[in-house]
């Protein structure tokens, strides 16, 4: 068809398009342009094979020689008769030690489960804004749970044990796919805010009217605050802000009271002996003195001002705080206690110390994740702010909690911080763990939005400045969905090695999933010596929830991107 | 403050806008004000006042203040000396004060500034909703209203980042529009776009001065000033050097450096 261009020419019929090459189409080309490129390639395609083929090969046979019934590795040796297999036995006979930890009652295994299945149903509603999305993923997950109940069913059948409720994992199964049908999301949403209660009584046990009242003390503490803060007339917020005033300089008044007789108690124990002691005994009657003199006046002017924030707010969250801490103090317990005598709503309870396995890494990722997340983003506002005080505190939480490992953090929980506190008044192991983790992680994550808030252009803050809105809205409304969307990965980055993290536990003898693997199981005579299949399979579980959040996390990135064209 | 009523424009479009007539009541009060950076004297000894009406824009090399000056007016920058009084509220260090008069007081940038997150829409109706709890079905009806006068309303639902340069600046007028300030400011709003963009967001700057609407406009555009200004203000390190209505300034300016600049700028 070549026709030289001096000559003129004039096309007869126009060319059809044809199909290119076979060496240019499908997979033949995706081989030629990725694995054979040029000779060097090709050779070290061949020996990329051959690696893999060194490792596949005795990987597949350890895993489809595997033993999966035995009663100890001593079994299993005999039945391998030095054949090269794993000895899966082991988490045959202690799944559920590595899933609920060796000291939790086996009867209970199901109030765990559970609660596990109604997080999946507490987090689509959060992660999916979208509602036909949500209700796409209600639909995988409750697929996901049939068949793993089927499953569980199929193995419970075979080895003759109670891995799994079947009954309940149908049950939950048509609920989570019914709820997304019938329930609209923001019903879902009010279902979400209620889980950490549930969870809380499904783990811990106890009576329900526990953390019932919990939840009413936070719902009429954030009343309080938005009627008073809100949009309410001046008339009513003077009324309410004056009954919280009042409310608070009593309980003002109340603790320095209390305190200053507390102080003439440990002036009394302490003595006169000794120069020390009688500097104690003087300083504590003298500031005892100091308070009963002036608890009245304080108690009253801290109620004063209170009322008088009615019309701008600023003091209300200050009161708000102080009505739900009185509150919490002296109301909790002795109202739950009071509600359960009428009527009771039970379980067992169980202690923070029977709690193991992959469960408390569970508890611990997910509760420290959606605790230091806000936390980060409070510190990171914090470190912008133009006020030197909080500025320095945010500065150097942020600096102090950077510069020490988390293990040392770890140790302070479960140790030190009894000394810390007055006697008698230590409070949960798991809730001192989460504290540190949740102070770790978000001092890390603070600073990952830091940079995200960095990112923005000025002329973003000045166009929400221009336009009226205050601090609070212009954060709000404009800076923070954009700084977080930035932030999104650094973000992921640490909640997921917070969820690693949650390993380091087993340090302070909690029995995590490694705490587990490395004491009750391998210390046992029946497994002493199996290393791949326990940690293999640690990391297998470890793998599933990491790589879930990451793929999330890219997901996310990807709906949220509708700046960059 | 809540006034969501649309109102249709009152006056004749084809007004010429330097007849329109300017009321003695007083929008802007600078008086004797004065701004430092560290130890670098940005603004001397301003005084200013602005009539309701009045069309003023402001010139000058850069570097000479200009921006910095009207920035001062919404308190986007902080005057050390001296005092500015916007629609008789004195701006203070007083929060209150200074979001009062930011709400009166509208803004559009050079690099428009637009909330890349959010639609046309939902940018034009932030501020009348969260500001001034204007009900949300109301702040859109003003919205259209206004992205209509810009003639965008057909791009409601985009993102700014789907939008042209010209296009996103007569969305950021629309939004401040939405707020129905008393005063616009203008900070140097058509520098950033192409020569062809340039037109079309002058046509909406010249729409809303023929309305009557106060403005203060840093610009380079001398045909606008001509056309539009009842007044022109030449500034230079950091001082106003001479001010005038536009004919005058243009034809016959009395101070050597405005002479000068007015050749480097007109020169070609």
């Amino acid at each position: 068809m070549s026709t030289s261009h001096t000559e003129a020419f004039v096309q007869k019929a126009p060319i059809p398009p044809s199909e290119p090459p076979a060496t240019e189409r499908g997979f033949v080309k995706w081989l030629r342009e990725n694995l054979f490129s040029s000779w060097f390639n090709s050779i070290l395609t061949l020996l990329a094979i051959y690696c893999i083929y060194l490792v596949a090969v005795p990987a597949a046979t350890w895993f489809g020689n595997g033993v999966w019934y035995a009663e100890s590795i001593r079994d299993c040796r005999d039945i391998l008769q030095g054949q090269l297999g794993g000895c899966f036995a082991v988490l045959v006979d202690r799944w559920d030690h590595l899933l609920f930890g060796f000291n939790y009652p086996p009867e209970d295994y199901w109030r765990p489960t559970l609660a596990a299945i109604l997080l999946v149903a507490a987090a689509l509603p959060i992660m999916f804004t979208n509602p036909g999305m949500m209700q796409r993923a209600f639909f995988y997950a409750a697929g996901g749970l049939a068949v793993f109940t089927l499953a569980a069913w199929g193995l419970d059948a075979l080895f003759d044990e109670q891995p799994f409720n079947p009954l309940m994992g149908f049950v939950m199964a048509i609920v989570l796919g019914g709820v997304s049908i019938f329930v609209p999301r923001k019903f879902l949403l009010i279902y979400s805010g209620l889980y950490p209660f549930i969870a809380y009584f499904l783990l811990w046990g106890g009576s329900l009217w526990l953390p019932l009242t919990v939840l009413a003390v936070i719902l009429a503490t954030a009343g309080v605050f938005v009627l008073v803060s809100g949009k309410i007339d001046l008339e009513v917020r003077r009324i309410v802000a004056g009954v919280v005033g009042v409310i608070a300089a009593i309980g003002l008044g109340y603790l320095l009271w209390q305190g200053a007789w507390e102080l003439i108690y440990i002036a009394d124990s302490v003595g006169t002996d000794g120069v020390v002691n009688s500097i104690t005994f003087v300083v504590c009657w003298l500031l005892s003195v100091f308070m009963f003199l002036f608890f009245l006046p304080m108690a009253g002017f801290v109620g004063y001002a209170i009322f008088n924030s009615a019309e701008d707010g600023g003091l209300v969250s200050v009161a708000s705080a102080l009505m739900f801490l009185i509150a919490a103090t002296y109301g909790i317990a002795p109202a739950a206690e009071f509600l359960n005598s009428i009527i009771a709503i039970e379980l067992t309870e169980i202690a923070s110390r029977q709690m193991g396995g992959f469960m408390l890494n569970m508890i611990l990722g997910t509760v420290c994740v959606a605790l230091s997340i806000p936390l980060g983003i409070v510190l990171a506002l914090g470190r912008q702010s133009n006020m030197p005080l909080i500025k320095g505190v945010c500065v150097i939480f942020i600096e102090f909690v950077r510069g020490v490992p988390l293990i040392t953090l770890l140790f302070v929980a479960n140790v030190m911080l009894a000394y810390f506190l007055p006697p008698g008044n230590t409070f949960d192991l798991i809730l001192r763990v989460i504290i540190m983790i949740t102070m770790f992680s978000a001092a890390y994550i603070a600073e990952v939005i830091r940079g995200g808030l960095a990112a923005l252009p000025r002329g973003q803050y000045e166009a929400a400045d221009s336009l009226g809105l205050n601090y609070t809205q212009s954060m709000q409304l404009i800076i923070l969905p954009q700084a977080l969307k930035i932030s999104i990965p650094g973000i992921v980055n640490v909640a997921v090695g917070l969820f690693k993290d949650t390993t380091l536990v087993s340090v302070i003898s909690m029995f995590d999933t490694v705490g587990m693997i490395r004491g009750p199981i391998q210390q046992t005579t029946d497994w002493l010596g199996i290393y791949w299949e326990l940690f293999g399979f640690a990391a297998l579980l470890f793998f599933v929830v990491c790589y879930g959040i990451s793929q999330y996390s890219q997901w996310l990135e990807r709906q949220l991107a509708t700046d960059r064209r | 403050m809540t006034d969501t009523t649309i109102t249709p424009p009152s006056v004749d479009m084809h007004v010429n806008a330097s007849q329109m007539k300017i009321s003695d009541e007083i929008a802007i009060q600078i008086h004797a004000m004065n701004k430092w950076y560290g130890n670098f004297h940005v603004l001397r000894d301003i005084n200013l006042t602005v009539n309701r009406g009045e069309r003023i824009v402001i010139c000058g090399p850069s570097g000479s203040g200009k921006s910095t000056l009207i920035r001062c007016i919404n308190a986007l920058e902080e005057h050390q000396r001296g005092s500015i009084t916007v629609d008789g509220t004195l701006l203070s260090s007083d929060l209150k004060n200074i979001d009062k008069i930011r709400s009166e007081v509208g803004m559009c940038f050079q690099h428009f500034n637009l909330f890349p997150h959010l639609t046309i829409l939902e940018n034009c109706t932030l501020a009348p909703i969260y500001v001034r709890k204007t009900p949300k079905k109301d702040a859109e009806e003003t919205a259209m209203y206004f992205l209509e006068k810009v003639k965008i309303p057909e791009q409601a639902d985009k993102y700014p980042g789907q939008l042209s340069g010209g296009q996103q600046q007569r969305v950021a007028i629309a939004r401040s529009l939405c707020m129905r300030p008393r005063i616009m400011l203008f900070d140097e709003p058509t520098s950033a776009l192409d020569p062809e963009m340039i037109k079309e967001v002058l046509d909406t700057m010249i729409q809303l001065a023929e309305e009557g609407m106060t403005m203060l406009c840093v610009t380079h555009e001398m045909g606008f000033a001509r056309q539009v200004a009842n007044r022109v203000i030449f500034m230079d390190a950091g001082q106003i050097v001479e001010q005038n209505a536009p004919e005058p300034f243009f034809t016959n300016p009395q101070n050597d450096r405005t002479k000068l600049f007015l050749s480097q700028i007109l020169g070609h």
